[in-house]
């Protein structure tokens, strides 16, 4: 008997998604709403999503199929992305989806859940998909009812994907990993970082390993420093609570970007497998030199929004949200200077800041390349228009750009900078899937590539956890930035020390 | 169209046409192309059909597109055309399609490569497509299949099947979109043997018959049918009949059948060992099959080892 399919054929063939079913906890939630039940509703309009699959959805609020089905039809509406909403597709879909009310603690639900398992389990062969978009305090009680139901084990696969936070500290993410693995081996648990969903960071990879002529740059010698932004114009939009739990540092720097600083600094692996592709990005996470408590003044910036005003809007102070307490310490800005103790970027600064509130949205990195040794055409040609920069942006409109330097037309030498563009989307005509739905149909498909290992969280919150115990402790005075504007002066001021300013994207 | 035609001529008017609208547009136009695709099609062939599907193609694979026109006859002739199509994005707008149209006569085509040649985009690739397989036969058009790092034909519009297949396989670079026809198939017919049960049953299978239309099978049917063929010792079947190119598949061995029947419009009923089920089926367009062929990344393995067995197949 042949091990394998011998019809499978990766370059024209689409990766077959199994049937299955998926169970999402936390099924009333924003996140459902906003982002898993449309990209199911895109996999399926696409075919994307076998007809056999079946979605049930739980949370306690005691509401029917029907309710429910109607309150995602009308945010799948609301909440799709560069696609048209189809009624059609959507009755289709919806015949697949159920709710089933019930309270994750109950372990009468576990059984409810398990009998509505089997009933499906002709259709399906029994693979599940569980999906904790729950509070985080949640993963633990929902992974435990499972064993305890035996339900982490059956006839087909059992994955479960796990939203961030992973942990809210370097001990609570080793905790959390170890529940987990009490009851799903490590290659069945997906931890979502939506950020590694994205095309424009899958295509870093593209761009990076594909391309001959930009790896030989790809080091010390010519990349002087690199910038990442993740930059939000709104502010905690009625999340406040949550959001003063955890602030910027936590939420954004310890997965996200660490994630995409990885990306962009990590080696080629040797082969494009999960296992390898996830090697080296840990082996990078690694690398990160963990900052010591004298460098944490001066090479990290925590900030906090106060009111301000944009164009005719008055914008409230973050102390000022709803939900939020008065005197709340939280970070809704963070900004920190990263070192790679590797031979390839020995001494070369990734400089790291994302806040809320900020001038604009905007999510780039930007690599910083060393001026020209020397300036043939005169200081104020090259110095004026800056070094080459090739700006690779995440959203909102993902790119490449390329800026160097050309002569003006007419006498004389004077230089200015040109940019070339590569719009990513546009220049191809065709949608780009929203990382969710990358990301659901790889769990689907059993492919971890995109997604986070237990020892990746590990090794950034090592490096993270210095910083978020040095500012627990700290008395900053906040607020420290106005709404609307670039973040707070000290974050200047950690670039201006090695003679580097931040781009305004 | 033009009068005098050279491409510096074709290739003036094309930067003017961009100079134009980049006047028109406050923000100036951007430029997208990764490759140059050449359309070789008969005078006669419908041409608004022919223009939907490269506009179609064009958005997602921004190209210049050479359309060569050609007429039966003697007298020798050019005639030249330029036009692009922008998509906007953002505030600014983008080239996505850069057309030029060449209008010329059987009797100047020994002329057309070099004309080609010259408008061809620098440093990328350069596909031909040739909507008719007589194309390849014609050996004053030998010299376009040459500078062409990739030709795109489509066997099922050929006369002889036999005839066909051979030149494909002698010349190496041709890709066929009756192949590229039977991906939804071969996508249904592999997903079934992700079964464990199904792959189980492989190595017993010794029978393979495909149903098509007409008295003897066409590219799709032999192709499918090596195909499938090919990681077994089966014998393989054909049936004729009415109706359309594709309409059945049967595995067989002892103890073991899984047939594939086409229900139309959108349907496959897949029959396992008397067990239905039906499952979503879409053939594809004209402009999705030479989508799929463009965006192949390189030479297609898999198409290499099918296409010696069917023409074996066809050879009886
Ligand atoms: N929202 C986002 O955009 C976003 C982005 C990235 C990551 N995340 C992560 O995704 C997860 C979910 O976030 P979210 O914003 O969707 O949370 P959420 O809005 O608070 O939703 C959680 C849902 O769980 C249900 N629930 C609460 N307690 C329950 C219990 N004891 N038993 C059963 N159901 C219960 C609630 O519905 P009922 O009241 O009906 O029970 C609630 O609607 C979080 O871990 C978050 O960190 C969210």
């Amino acid at each position: 008997m042949p091990e394998t399919n011998p019809y499978l054929d990766a370059m024209r063939l689409e990766r077959g998604v199994p049937p299955c079913v998926i169970v999402i906890f936390g099924a009333n939630g924003d996140l459902t709403k906003r982002k898993l039940i449309p990209a199911l509703y895109r996999l399926a309009m696409e075919r994307r999503l076998p007809p056999e699959c079946v979605i049930y959805g739980n949370s306690r609020t005691p509401i029917t199929d029907e309710d429910y089905r109607g309150k995602m039809k009308a945010a799948t509406r609301q909440f799709l992305e560069q696609s048209d909403f189809d009624e059609e597709v959507w009755a289709d879909f919806e015949r697949r989806l159920y709710y089933l009310p019930g309270d994750l603690s109950d372990p009468e639900f576990y059984a409810t859940l398990g009998a509505r398992l089997k009933e499906s389990e002709t259709t399906t062969g029994g693979n599940v998909l569980f999906y904790l978009s729950t509070q985080p305090s949640h993963y633990v009680p929902v992974v435990q009812g499972l064993g305890a139901a035996g339900l982490a084990r059956g006839k087909g696969w059992r994955r479960v994907v796990v939203e961030k936070p992973f942990g809210h500290n370097l001990e609570s993410a080793g905790s959390l990993n170890r529940e987990l693995q009490k009851v799903f081996p490590e290659r069945e648990i997906y931890r979502i970082d939506h950020y590694l969903g994205k095309e424009t960071v899958q295509n870093v990879l593209a761009f990076r390993f594909a391309n001959g002529i930009f790896e030989p740059l790809w080091n010390r010698r010519y990349i002087n420093h690199v910038q990442i932004t993740a930059a939000e114009s709104i502010g905690v939009e009625g999340r406040g609570e949550y959001y003063q739990q955890s602030g910027a540092l936590r939420d954004m720097i310890q997965n996200h970007l660490l994630q995409v600083m990885a990306t962009i600094a990590m080696e080629p692996s040797a082969v494009f497998e999960p296992s390898s592709v996830r090697d080296e990005r840990a082996k990078l996470l690694r690398s990160i030199r963990v900052p010591k408590s004298g460098e944490i003044d001066v090479d990290t910036v925590a900030g906090q929004y106060g009111p301000g005003r944009v164009g005719t809007s008055d914008l409230a102070g973050f102390r000022h949200e709803p939900g939020v307490h008065p005197e709340a310490r939280t970070d809704t800005y963070a900004a920190a200077t990263f070192f790679v103790d590797n031979w390839r970027w020995a001494g070369v600064p990734f400089y790291i800041r994302t806040g809320k509130r900020l001038a604009k949205r905007i999510t780039d990195i930007a690599i910083h390349f060393n001026s020209a040794p020397l300036a043939i055409f005169g200081d104020g040609a090259g110095q004026v228009a800056g070094p080459n920069l090739l700006v690779i942006r995440i959203q909102p409109e993902e790119g490449i750009s390329l800026r160097f330097l050309s002569k003006n037309p007419g006498a004389g030498m004077r230089l200015r900078p040109v940019s070339m563009d590569f719009q990513y989307g546009s220049s191809f005509g065709v949608r780009t899937p929203t990382a969710y739905e990358t990301l659901l149909e790889d769990a689907m498909a059993g492919d971890a590539t995109l997604y986070t290992r237990q020892d990746m969280v590990e090794a950034s919150w090592q490096v993270v956890q210095p910083i978020a115990d040095h500012w627990d402790e700290a008395k900053y005075n906040f607020p420290n930035y106005d709404a609307g504007s670039w973040g707070p002066q000290a974050s200047d001021a950690m670039l201006a020390r090695r003679g580097h300013v931040w781009r305004v994207p | 169209m033009s009068a005098i035609v050279t491409p510096e001529r074709i290739l003036k008017d094309l930067q003017q046409l961009w100079a134009d609208l980049g006047k028109a547009d406050e923000y100036g136009v951007l430029r997208a192309c990764s490759m140059t695709v050449v359309v070789a099609a008969d005078e006669e062939e419908d041409a608004a059909g022919l223009e939907e599907t490269l506009a179609r193609v064009m958005q997602r694979h921004p190209s210049r597109a050479i359309v060569l026109r050609v007429r039966d006859g003697g007298d020798v002739y050019f005639e030249s055309g330029v036009k692009a199509v922008c998509w906007p994005i953002g505030n600014r707008k983008q080239i996505c399609i850069e057309e030029i149209e060449i209008r010329c006569s059987d009797a100047s085509l020994p002329d057309a490569p070099r004309m080609v040649l010259a408008l061809t985009v620098p440093d990328l690739p350069v596909v031909l497509v040739c909507r008719s397989p007589r194309w390849l036969m014609v050996p004053s058009f030998a010299p376009m299949t040459a500078l062409a790092g990739r030709v795109i034909v489509d066997s099922r519009r050929a006369e002889n099947t036999l005839a066909i297949l051979r030149q494909i396989a002698r010349s190496g670079s041709v890709h066929d979109l009756a192949w590229t026809s039977i991906t939804p198939w071969r996508k249904h017919a592999a997903a079934a043997f992700d079964d464990a049960e199904n792959l189980r049953c492989l190595s017993t299978l010794n029978t393979v018959t495909i149903a098509h239309g007409g008295d003897k099978p066409g590219p799709a049917a032999l192709y499918l049918a090596a195909w499938l063929a090919a990681p077994t010792a089966a014998q393989v079947r054909f049936r004729g009949g009415a109706g359309c190119d594709l309409q059945s598949v049967m595995l067989e061995g002892p103890g073991f059948q899984l047939e594939f029947t086409l229900q139309p419009p959108s349907g496959l009923c897949v029959v396992r060992n008397g067990l239905a089920k039906k499952e979503a089926f879409v053939l594809s367009s004209d402009w999705e099959l030479l989508d799929e062929e463009l965006a192949m990344p390189g030479r297609d393995r898999v198409f290499a080892e099918v296409l010696p067995k069917a023409i074996a197949l066809a050879e009886g």
